[in-house]
């Protein structure tokens, strides 16, 4: 009883050690607290942060970014990712496009987004749906080349046409790999807005980050990072993680 | 061979329209430069020697933070796919390190390690550790049972058994954790570069950006994901050769 409670206790004891390890690193003269900080000076911040309401407009910023971006890559891949499918020689045409695009992690586009598109939304709007919309894409492309022959032939020799085809065998298939596809892909969309927002920006979580930096604050820059962190994890495990869950477990495809 | 020929008409359309985008009035030569412009800059940085020296600097960053990263993702990986308690304490915090938007922390690496090279480093091994983590970790896991307890009855242990059954059969799984890392590890050098740096690629381009100059933007873009490109190539060719004994079955 007591090895499975200190078992399941053990990551957070982990945690706890680092964080203690790093406050007696600061303490004790190993590190400097102007670049360093310390967790104590961190967590006031935050606390701060959130009780003065200083970070709504910052956290509301970030995430309609991605929000906005999110959803119009998902579609725009799910459009794309049909078309490949159903014309295969387009598909073939593109190819050397798609591997380019898949070739470097997107996140490096910043600086093009903030010079195109301004240091406003449009930017990191822009930059996420690029993000989104090659990952869900290339998942949903090959996800659809492997769909069963058998349940493809089965309902064409019921008298299912195109249309038919679609709505019943691939949308439903396709689901569960647009699901997984946006299971990978926030992390990586989230990335992508706050990079954009340390290039050039108003507001935003990465604006603070950058702040931060400017004004060599290092608890700033922690705070900000750690608001970032606590919003991409609520996102991925609190929603995306049990809709994943609920999305692949009726799969039989 | 008819694929690749119109692969290629179809390339050297883009960069026709690319090229005369501007003549037809519905983009900004500013903005969009030209593939004629972008290649004479590259040629020229290239001509002038600049070009190796700010490559060499962004991938050497990316090579010490893919082998640092690397070495330290394969050691907890192993330790985490040896040992159950190990395994308990870590995997949870890896689960959720691994989701954390990491490139977005170059900012505190360079107040931490400043401006030089040592802060692209880190950033780079500490989006390679994860990558390269989980690639051994899943590896070890998806090793077949079968194969370790028939190892295990001919006497294998420790070392050996770690030598001769999981890592050949973590081997796959580490090359396509190694491909995602190398695009990776150039990435945070470069966004690196941006956040804080006098020299690399990342400083081209982000150098262009300031001047609002397109063409250095994209001459520097170009050079990034062509290396990316041919890393990639090349570890998929590794992959497939180290797979061969596997036959065909098997292959990612």
């Amino acid at each position: 009883m007591v090895r499975r409670g200190l078992a399941a206790a053990s990551p957070a004891l982990v945690v706890l050690a680092l964080l203690l390890a790093w406050d007696l690193a600061t303490r004790l003269g190993l590190a400097d607290p102007r670049y360093l900080s310390r967790p104590v000076d961190v967590a006031a911040l935050v606390w701060q942060w959130t009780r003065t309401g200083f970070i709504l407009p910052h956290l509301t910023t970030t995430l309609t970014e991605v929000g906005l971006g999110y959803v119009s890559g998902t579609l725009a891949g799910m459009a794309v990712a049909f078309l490949f499918f159903f014309l295969p020689r387009v598909a073939e045409w593109c190819d050397p496009l798609v591997v380019l695009l898949n070739a470097a992690p997107r996140a490096i586009l910043a600086p093009f987004a903030v010079l195109l598109f301004g240091i406003e939304l449009g930017s990191k709007v822009a930059l996420v749906c690029l993000v989104v919309f090659t990952i869900t894409l290339l998942s949903l492309y090959t996800g659809l080349k492997e769909v069963d022959r058998t349940i493809v032939d089965n309902a064409r020799v019921m008298g299912a046409g195109r249309a038919a085809l679609t709505r019943h065998v691939y949308l439903p298939a396709a689901l569960v790999w647009v699901v997984s596809a946006m299971r990978i892909s926030i992390g990586q969309a989230f990335t992508a807005a706050i990079v954009c927002e340390l290039l050039g920006a108003t507001q935003g979580l990465g604006w603070i980050v950058a702040a931060g930096q400017s004004a060599v604050k290092p608890d700033w820059i922690m705070a900000g990072l750690f608001f970032a962190s606590v919003v991409v994890l609520l996102v991925d495990f609190a929603i995306l993680a049990p809709l994943e869950r609920r999305g692949s477990h009726w799969r039989v495809f | 061979m008819r694929i690749a020929g119109e692969r290629l008409i179809v390339i050297i359309l883009l960069l026709l329209v690319w090229q005369f985008l501007p003549l037809t009035g519905l983009a900004d030569p500013f903005f969009v430069s030209s593939p004629r412009l972008v290649g004479a800059l590259v040629w020229q940085w290239a001509a002038e020697g600049a070009l190796l020296g700010h490559a060499l600097t962004t991938a050497r960053e990316a090579f010490a933070g893919l082998l640092i990263g690397a070495v330290l993702g394969a050691g907890f990986g192993l330790l985490c796919g040896l040992s159950l308690i190990a395994q308990r304490a870590l995997l949870p915090l890896m689960t959720v390190g691994n989701s954390l938007p990491r490139l977005a922390f170059a900012p505190l690496l360079i107040a931490w390690f400043g401006f030089g090279a040592s802060s692209k480093i880190a950033l780079a091994a500490s989006v390679v550790f994860f990558f390269i983590f989980f690639g051994v970790y899943s590896g070890m896991r998806a090793s077949s049972q079968l194969l370790v307890a028939n190892a295990r009855v001919m006497g294998g242990r420790g070392l050996r058994l770690l030598w001769h059954v999981h890592l050949p059969q973590a081997f796959l799984w580490i090359i396509a954790s190694l491909r995602l890392a190398v695009g990776y590890a150039f990435a945070a050098a470069v966004i690196g570069e941006y956040l804080g740096a006098d020299q690399g690629l990342g400083y081209l381009i982000v150098y262009g950006k300031e001047m609002l100059d397109m063409t250095q933007v994209f001459a520097g873009m170009a050079v990034v994901i062509a290396i990316v490109g041919v890393l990639d190539v090349g570890l998929r060719r590794v992959a497939l050769v180290g797979s061969r004994w596997r036959g065909t079955e098997g292959r990612l």
